[in-house]
């Protein structure tokens, strides 16, 4: 009976330490960044030459962190509900490759800018949290907002990101009521093979934010 | 609002929204706001939404944008439906949004990029 007791007690403080591992959305956001931002200074000239190895940095410590299948999904909309499990899967395949590609190669124009971390107030409610970054541009002018939307797929889930703002601009809300025209227009095959055949010849969308300030600095330093 | 129900979205700047400001989807309205208050935990608008009982199934993942009809307009709330096949109760929170973009931001973004792009040239 007592080692029943022990047992149970174990398992007990198991969970609650399973419970509590789950790390606070604003330290990943500091933490990682800060790992990115170190590996990207150090080793700016090979991630340039060989982007295979910038996607094998992203894919490590970013990819983790976000559920694009959450994104996708909130990206499709009103079209996920009709898709295949098929098409859902190629898509989210898709758009992940897409959204590591245009990101990663705006990385590399990284420029030493500033990162501040605004207060983390905490979650937002049980599922929700937000954490709020700006960044100074070299140039000078108004610092850019960075939003990361996290949100708690169940109680013990890690916090994953499913919605980046850049500048007040949601990324999911935006490719929403783009793909939303492409799909009515053209369908939602013909989206996907495009998107594939963006992926293999390996173009890049044009990222989200102000076409000025660090983008534009980092040009003038290229 | 027959049989209406309250939904509520975070916004970090809601512009020049006001009670009573329209709410549509499609261009359609179906709601209107019907409060405004400010969070002074986290620093956020929190905007409730009356909806018509007639549209009881918007999907819990609608997003949420404030919009400007016109260039200079008023503003309103814009929802886009989701695919998640549940759908927002009275009471509920739309998780996804999209502030008022504030033209005098705008502005003043340009004016920098500008100056920036100004002297770099030189």
């Amino acid at each position: 009976m007592r080692r029943i007791a022990v047992t149970l007690g174990v398992m007990w403080a198991l969970g609650v330490a399973a419970a509590w591992a789950a790390t606070a959305p604003d330290v990943l956001v500091r933490e990682n960044t800060d790992e990115i931002l170190k590996r990207i200074k150090t080793n700016k000239d090979a991630y340039a030459k060989d982007k295979k190895k910038l996607y094998a940095m992203v894919d490590e410590l970013v990819l983790p962190h976000f559920d694009f299948r959450a994104m996708a999904k909130l990206v499709l909309a009103q079209a996920w509900r009709e898709a295949t499990e098929d098409q859902r899967a190629r898509f989210t395949a898709e758009f992940r490759d897409l959204l590591v590609r245009t990101y990663s190669t705006a990385l590399l124009k990284y420029n030493n800018e500033e990162m501040i971390y605004l207060p983390y107030r905490g979650p937002l409610d049980d599922r929700t949290a937000v954490v709020k970054v700006e960044v100074k541009p070299a140039a000078g002018g108004p610092n850019i907002p960075l939003e990361y939307s996290f949100y708690l797929k169940d109680k013990d889930a890690p916090w994953k990101v499913y919605d980046v703002k850049i500048d007040g601009i949601s990324l999911v809300t935006n490719y929403r009521s783009t793909y939303a025209d492409k799909i009515r227009n053209r369908g939602l095959e013909a989206l996907i093979s495009g998107l594939a055949a963006d992926n293999k010849a390996g173009k890049t969308d044009q990222p989200l934010g102000p076409k000025s300030g660090a983008r534009r600095d980092a040009r003038a330093a290229e | 609002m027959l049989n209406g129900y309250k939904i509520k979205a975070r916004f970090d700047n809601i512009g020049g929204l006001k009670v009573k400001a329209a709410v549509t989807m499609a261009g359609v309205r179906i709601g209107r706001v019907s409060d405004i208050t400010f969070d002074t935990g986290k620093y956020q608008a929190v905007v409730t939404m009356d909806v018509d009982g007639r549209y009881k199934t918007l999907p819990t993942d609608t997003s949420a944008t404030i919009l400007t009809a016109g260039l200079l307009g008023e503003q309103y709330v814009g929802l886009e439906p989701g695919a998640e096949e549940e759908y927002l109760k009275e009471g509920d929170t739309i998780r996804l949004t999209q502030s008022a973009i504030v033209l005098e931001k705008l502005i003043g973004q340009f004016v920098t990029s500008f100056a920036a792009g100004e002297s770099k040239s030189k």
